[in-house]
């Protein structure tokens, strides 16, 4: 990991905006103005994804603020060489979601029920998440977006499609196959470096 | 598909139970391939985030000043709740659902989850769940006749206690850890179920019912007390 006491020198004058991982390492050394950095960078994504998981707006924030809680807390063991600080900040707002949406009470959903998410109006940002989920074919998307975003496990997926269970892992492998493959040139131009091994620590 | 292909991907998208889970974990923390092998998934995944319409999420106004008035509340020295103070920044939650209700809950929840870089897969009923770790002990509060509710010591020495009720409307539930000679210590609030951080053998815990955001030092007679 990089040195973040160094790294997290504040400039005497107005710079570069700092990195998500900066503000990472400045988490880690109990700052909270990059905790309210982050947040203000990322809180309406995490926002999008857990009203998206949810499918309603309650219980939205007390997740959100859970995500960003725990990021703080674990900040010291995030690792930016070993994945991007969206990413990790990401995985941990999706998994206490799940979290979230175990805890309920089970209610059916019919696959009827899954609409397509709404797309960003103005892609020009995100140009390459869109072509690589735009890619994808239909039932290899809605089985991507139910895995991820209700947690369904393969045999539950094959339950309601109504595919092979094999069918369900095959396209789930192909799919993301594919958009690791479109995504590949985002992360040879902004993604961390290789992974390294590590002797200590957990997971970042 | 590759078996290991397959269990990574699961592990990305959530979709593992935590034992699952945790053998995978330490592979990964062995493999520095299986490593990246995730977090590629993890990174393509995150395309799907980035292609939602984020015009049409909404922070709610002050969700930020929240976060940080919670923040220098869990990080305060733990001396109890002050007085008056609010049981939960994110205004309109129902204060008788405790994971919502209890940050203790919830941090000492997600924070034993993310140890182990996973989360709780819990299944519906959160005293089964606990009480079927292994090495878990579970003992009825209460009298015999009438029991109050459940305790679960676990392995690595958390504590989950549940009530048999939620409190009276206007009033909360507040645990307390007793310690010899000494003043009760606040554990915190709760709605019917809570899980502490780690508590040492020996340690005897009690619950009370207080005024909402709980009181400095027990107010009422406590319904019961219990040693771990």
């Amino acid at each position: 990991m990089t040195d973040p006491v160094s790294a997290s020198a504040r400039p005497a004058t107005p710079g570069p905006d700092p990195s998500d991982e900066l503000l990472i390492a400045r988490m880690a050394q109990q700052d909270e103005d990059a905790l309210s950095e982050l947040h203000r960078r990322h809180a309406r994504l995490l926002y999008a994804l857990g009203q998206r998981m949810l499918r309603q707006r309650d219980d939205v924030e007390s997740c959100v603020q859970d995500a960003f809680m725990n990021a703080w807390k674990h900040a010291a063991r995030f690792d930016p060489t070993r994945a991007k600080a969206k990413t990790w900040l990401v995985s941990i707002a999706h998994h206490r979601f799940l979290q979230e949406l175990r805890d309920r009470p089970v209610t059916e959903l019919e696959i009827a029920d899954w609409d397509a998410p709404s797309s960003a109006p103005d892609p020009t940002d995100r140009l390459l998440a869109d072509r690589a989920v735009g890619g994808l074919e239909g039932s290899q998307r809605q089985l991507v977006e139910l895995a991820y975003y209700r947690g369904y496990s393969h045999s539950e997926l094959a339950q309601l499609t109504g595919l092979p269970l094999g069918t369900v892992k095959s396209r789930l492998r192909a799919a993301l196959d594919q958009m690791r493959a479109v995504l590949g040139g985002r992360a040879a131009q902004d993604g961390p470096p290789p992974p390294a091994p590590r002797t200590t620590g957990g997971e970042s | 598909m590759n078996p290991d292909r397959e269990q990574l991907l699961a592990y990305a998208l959530g979709q593992l139970s935590p034992a699952e889970a945790a053998q995978v974990q330490a592979r990964i923390d062995a493999d520095p391939e299986l490593r990246a092998e995730v977090q590629a998934d993890r990174d393509a995944l995150l395309a799907l985030v980035e292609t939602l319409d984020l015009t049409a999420a909404e922070v709610p106004p002050g969700a930020q000043e929240r976060l940080l008035a919670r923040l220098r509340a869990e990080t305060a020295p733990v001396s109890g709740p002050a007085p008056g103070a609010p049981l939960r920044t994110v205004p309109g939650r129902p204060v008788a659902r405790s994971r919502s209700t209890t940050p203790l809950w919830t941090a000492a929840a997600l924070a034993a989850a993310l140890a182990v870089g996973l989360w709780l897969r819990p299944p519906a009923d959160s005293l089964a769940r606990y009480a079927a770790v292994p090495g878990a002990a579970a003992q009825a509060l209460g009298p015999a006749g009438a029991p109050l509710g459940n305790l679960v010591r676990l392995p690595d020495g958390r504590v989950y206690v549940r009530l048999g009720q939620a409190p009276a409307q206007g009033r909360t539930y507040q645990l307390w850890r007793i310690a010899p000679g000494g003043a009760p210590v606040s554990l915190g609030v709760f709605g019917r179920d809570v899980l502490t951080a780690s508590l040492p053998q020996g340690t005897s815990v009690a619950v009370s019912v207080e005024p909402p955001g709980g009181s400095p030092q027990p107010t009422t007679t406590p319904l019961f007390i219990q040693a771990l």
